[in-house]
C-alpha cells in the first residue's frame, strides 16, 4: 500500500510546491493519483497480455476467492456480491482443496453460481488454461489440448472461457466463465486482480506495492504537469522518468 | 522406486522448456509421443530378448460363438477368444506367447487335468493338418489362428472349454487409460533412446509457425516462417535398431 499523503508529499516537493496553496488535494492531486492509478492498469493490461509482468508486482491486489460452479459449469463474478471489482483473472483452480475442509451445500438453483465466502482456499494441483471462443468449440474433443472432454486421468487438463453472457429470458446470469471438463456444483477458486480502489481522501491508501511509488510519484507530477501547459520541462523531466521506469518493469 | 509415465513426462516437459502455463504441448502429448515411440521400442526390445519381463498373462479369458455378426471378421458357429489387450503385431503371431487351456477329457478316464498348448496355424493352414493324423487337430493338439482381434480356436470343436488361459506382448496403453503414477511397463535401459527420439519430434514441432498469432486461416502467411530444408537432429541418429531389418 502506498499512502496518499506520501505521494502528495513527494510531488509537491518535485513541484517545489512544499508549504504552499497552488496545490490542492480534492482539485489537484485526487484527480492526478487517480488518473496515474488508471494509466498504470492499463500499461499492466498490456504488459499482462504479452505475458512480461509478474503478479509480484501487484501482490496487494491479489485475491483468491471459493465459488461454487453451477450446472452448466460456469461461474459468475458479481462484483456487487464479492464486494470488489475485478481487474483482470490471473488462474482458475479447480479440483481445490479449501478449509474448512467441508463439502459444498447443494446449489439453491442450479443455474446460479455461488460465492462462498465462508472458505479460505488452501491448494489445488490443477489451474485452467485460457481458450478462445472458437478454441474452446473446435478442441472440445482433442485430447491433446486443454479443456477436452475426453481424457479424465491424470492428463486431465482443464481451461476456461472468459466471460460471456448467456442471459435468456429463462437465464438471467451475466458474465460468467465456463469451465471444462464440467465442474457442476464443485467448488473452484477464481486468482484475480482486484481493480483498485480510486482514493477518495488524503488518509487513503493505493493499493499499489511500495514499490511502485516513485512511478506513481513520477506519473502524479507528470499528470499534474498538463495543467502547466505543453513541453514544461516538468512534464518532460517526469515522463523521461515514467517511460524509464516502466520499460525496466516490463521489458 | 518404479519409473512413471508422469515421470517421464515431466523431465521432458522441463527439457523442451514447456512446464509453463499455456504451454503449446500438453502432458498428454508428450505422453501420446511416448507413446507411439515406447511401442516401438519395446516391441525390438520384446523380439531381442528372451524374456518375461513384459509378459501378461490372463487366466480365464472366456471361449464364446458368434451368434450374429457385425464384421467380416466374426466367423459363425467357430469358438474363438477375443484379446484382453492390443498385442504387438511380431512374425508368426510371436505376439502371442501362448495359448492353452485345460483338458479333462483324458482318455482313461481319470480326473487328471492337462494343460493343452494351442499351436500356432493361419487358416490357409489347417487344411495341411487336417490330413495327417499326427497333425490333425484335437482336443489334445489344438490349434489357433488369428483374424484381427479375434483367436479362432481348432480342435476344440466338440469338447466343453469354457475359458483359456493366454501369455500375450501388449502395447502400452493409451495414455488416456493409463494411471500416471503406476509403474510404466517399459524397458529401463532404453529409456534414454525413447527420450531422444520424442524430444526430435517435438523440436520438429517446435520449428513449426505459431498458427494461434494468425487469424487469417492461412498458417502460411509469413513463409519466411516456414521451414524450407530438411529438418535434421542434432542428436545421435538412432538406427539399426529395428531387428526386423
Amino acid at each position: 500500500m502506498i499512502q496518499a499523503q506520501t505521494i502528495v508529499d513527494r510531488t509537491l516537493s518535485i513541484l517545489d510546491a512544499e508549504g504552499s496553496d497552488r496545490y490542492l488535494f480534492d482539485q489537484d492531486f485526487k484527480p492526478a493519483i487517480n488518473a496515474a492509478v488508471e494509466w498504470l492498469v492499463a500499461v499492466f493490461n498490456s504488459a499482462f497480455a504479452q505475458n512480461k509482468l509478474s503478479e509480484e508486482d501487484l501482490r496487494e491486489l491479489i485475491k483468491t476467492k471459493v465459488f461454487q460452479a453451477n450446472d452448466f459449469s460456469r461461474v459468475r463474478f458479481n462484483a456487487d456480491v464479492v464486494g470488489e471489482k475485478l481487474w483482470t483473472v490471473l488462474a482458475i483452480l479447480t479440483e481445490i482443496t479449501v478449509t474448512p475442509d467441508v463439502a459444498p451445500p447443494p446449489l439453491p438453483n442450479p443455474k446460479i453460481s455461488v460465492y462462498h465466502p465462508e472458505y479460505t482456499f488452501v491448494s489445488s494441483e490443477e489451474s485452467a488454461g485460457r481458450l478462445s471462443i472458437q478454441e474452446w468449440n473446435e478442441n472440445k474433443k482433442n485430447i491433446f489440448k486443454a479443456g477436452n472432454t475426453t481424457v479424465t486421468n491424470g492428463f486431465k487438463k482443464y481451461a476456461y472461457l472468459s466471460f460471456g453472457d448467456y442471459s435468456s429470458d429463462n437465464y438471467t446470469e451475466i458474465g460468467e466463465i465456463e469451465i471444462r471438463p464440467d465442474v457442476s456444483s464443485e467448488l473452484v477458486a477464481i486468482s484475480y486482480l482486484k481493480y483498485p480502489t480510486p482514493i477518495t481522501t488524503i488518509s487513503d491508501s493505493v493499493e499499489f506495492p511500495a514499490s511502485l511509488t516513485d512511478l506513481l510519484v513520477q506519473k502524479t507530477a507528470n499528470v499534474i504537469s498538463y495543467k502547466q501547459g505543453d513541453q514544461t520541462t516538468l512534464y518532460g523531466v517526469t515522463d523521461v522518468d515514467v517511460q524509464r521506469l516502466i520499460s525496466f518493469m516490463v521489458a | 522406486m518404479a519409473r512413471t509415465l508422469r515421470d517421464i513426462v515431466d523431465d521432458i516437459q522441463v527439457l523442451l522448456r514447456q512446464s509453463f502455463d499455456d504451454r503449446e504441448f500438453q502432458d498428454i502429448h508428450v505422453a501420446w509421443a511416448c507413446t507411439i515411440v515406447g511401442d516401438r521400442i519395446k516391441r525390438q526390445h520384446i523380439e531381442k530378448r528372451n524374456s518375461g519381463a513384459f509378459l501378461s498373462v490372463y487366466a480365464n479369458v472366456p471361449v464364446n460363438v458368434f451368434t450374429t455378426i457385425e464384421n467380416p471378421n466374426q466367423i459363425p458357429n467357430r469358438k474363438y477368444v477375443e484379446l484382453p489387450e492390443c498385442i504387438y503385431d511380431m512374425n508368426l503371431d510371436a505376439g502371442i506367447s501362448y495359448l492353452s487351456y485345460w483338458d479333462n477329457t483324458d482318455p482313461c478316464g481319470s480326473e487328471y487335468f492337462r494343460k493343452r498348448k494351442f499351436n500356432r496355424t493361419s487358416p490357409s493352414e489347417i487344411e495341411v493338418w487336417e490330413g495327417n493324423p499326427y497333425t490333425k487337430p484335437t482336443p489334445s493338439n489344438p490349434y489357433f489362428y488369428r483374424v484381427g482381434k479375434y483367436i479362432y480356436l481348432v480342435g476344440i470343436e466338440c469338447v466343453d472349454v469354457e475359458a483359456v488361459e493366454m501369455g500375450i506382448y501388449a502395447t502400452l496403453p493409451h495414455p488416456k487409460d493409463v494411471d500416471l503414477d503406476a509403474e510404466w511397463e517399459f524397458p529401463a535401459a532404453t529409456l534414454a533412446v525413447l527420450q531422444k527420439y520424442v524430444i526430435d519430434i517435438f523440436r520438429l514441432g517446435l520449428q513449426m509457425p505459431d498458427e494461434g498469432k494468425v487469424n487469417t486461416g492461412d498458417d502460411n502467411s509469413n513463409p519466411s516462417q516456414v521451414p524450407t530444408q530438411k529438418i535434421v537432429s542434432v542428436n545421435n541418429p538412432i538406427t539399426n535398431t529395428d531387428s526386423e531389418s
